[in-house]
């Protein structure tokens, strides 16, 4: 079990920097808020955990509907605000040319 | 095959491409768009595929605590986005930066908390079973006890997920005081810290 996991953590170690290495000044800000918002994959394991806690704890079933919760703050409220933030940039070049 | 795991491969190739389409200025928005219907992708599939064990030990209400979690957060989500100027976006990506840290933190936990109390019953059964525990070897009881925390890479996965929650959740709060200048820019310095760390420092030994 554990092996697998590793490679999966050293292939997007390895993913996350090749994706990352040359990207324009100007993106920094709209990539930072788009990569914030994919790690609201939490949500998936907040899920899970939602769901799979054992019959007798409600505890860890409302820990996991808190998590859902702010996950999906985070994976909603980020694509909204980098589409936000990437159509002002749009409007912008359209402007120049 | 589990129906979420083909589902899941398509959302983390959307991902990919999507960040990749992120990283040029002419492609942003859709790479942007990409990544989200992955993320759509793999809220779908989780939802659609519970796992063969956690459907025998959910209770019936876990699927309104999931759904309830999903709309509450979608609608937080939109009104932060929509509510938001154009001025204040680095301290709204800072606050939902920490949300995320406060999710990671709180999986954490209640993971832990389910494993926990999951591993307390298999235990005291396993005492149970062998009749006279009172004939038992220390070591033994002991062993049950210590298997209530589960095994070592689980537990160091559920420290480190906390530890990185709970820095992201404070960190990135701070961080959003700090833009919107809500708190003071300057560093913030524990009072008497020479005092505390040379304290600390001869504690040691």
């Amino acid at each position: 079990m554990l092996i697998p996991l590793l490679f999966v953590f050293l292939l997007a170690i390895i993913a996350g920097f090749e994706l990352i290495t040359k990207v324009p000044p100007t993106l920094h800000t709209p990539l930072m808020s788009g990569a914030n918002a994919i790690s609201g994959i939490t949500v998936v394991g907040a899920i899970l955990c939602a769901n799979a806690a054992p019959e007798y704890s409600t505890l860890a079933n409302v820990l996991g509907f808190l998590a859902i919760a702010f996950a999906t703050i985070n994976v909603v409220g980020g694509f909204l605000v980098t589409d936000r933030m990437l159509g002002m940039f749009g409007s912008k070049g359209k402007k120049k040319k | 095959m589990n129906i979420g795991e083909p589902l899941f491969l398509v959302a983390t190739l959307l991902f990919i491409f999507g960040i990749k389409r992120l990283s040029k200025v002419k492609t942003a928005r859709s790479g942007n768009l990409l990544s989200s219907l992955g993320m759509l992708i793999a809220i779908v599939a989780v939802v659609a595929s519970p796992g063969k064990e956690s459907l025998d030990n959910a209770i019936p209400l876990s699927w309104y605590w999931v759904l309830g979690g999903l709309a509450a957060g979608a609608v937080l989500g939109i009104i932060l986005a929509r509510v938001v100027k154009m001025t204040g976006m680095p301290e709204m990506v800072a606050m939902l930066n920490g949300f995320g840290g406060a999710a990671s933190l709180l999986v954490a936990l209640s993971t832990f908390w389910g494993g926990y109390l999951h591993n307390k019953k298999e235990a005291i059964g396993a005492l149970m079973e062998s009749k006279a525990v009172n004939q038992l070897a220390p070591s033994t009881v002991e062993g049950h006890m210590l298997s209530v925390l589960g095994s070592p890479v689980w537990m160091v996965a559920i420290l480190a997920s906390v530890l990185v929650g709970g820095i992201t959740l404070t960190g990135s709060l701070i961080a959003t005081g700090k833009l919107s200048e809500k708190i003071t820019g300057a560093p913030i310095l524990l009072p008497g810290r020479h005092f505390i760390v040379g304290f600390l420092s001869r504690a040691g030994n």
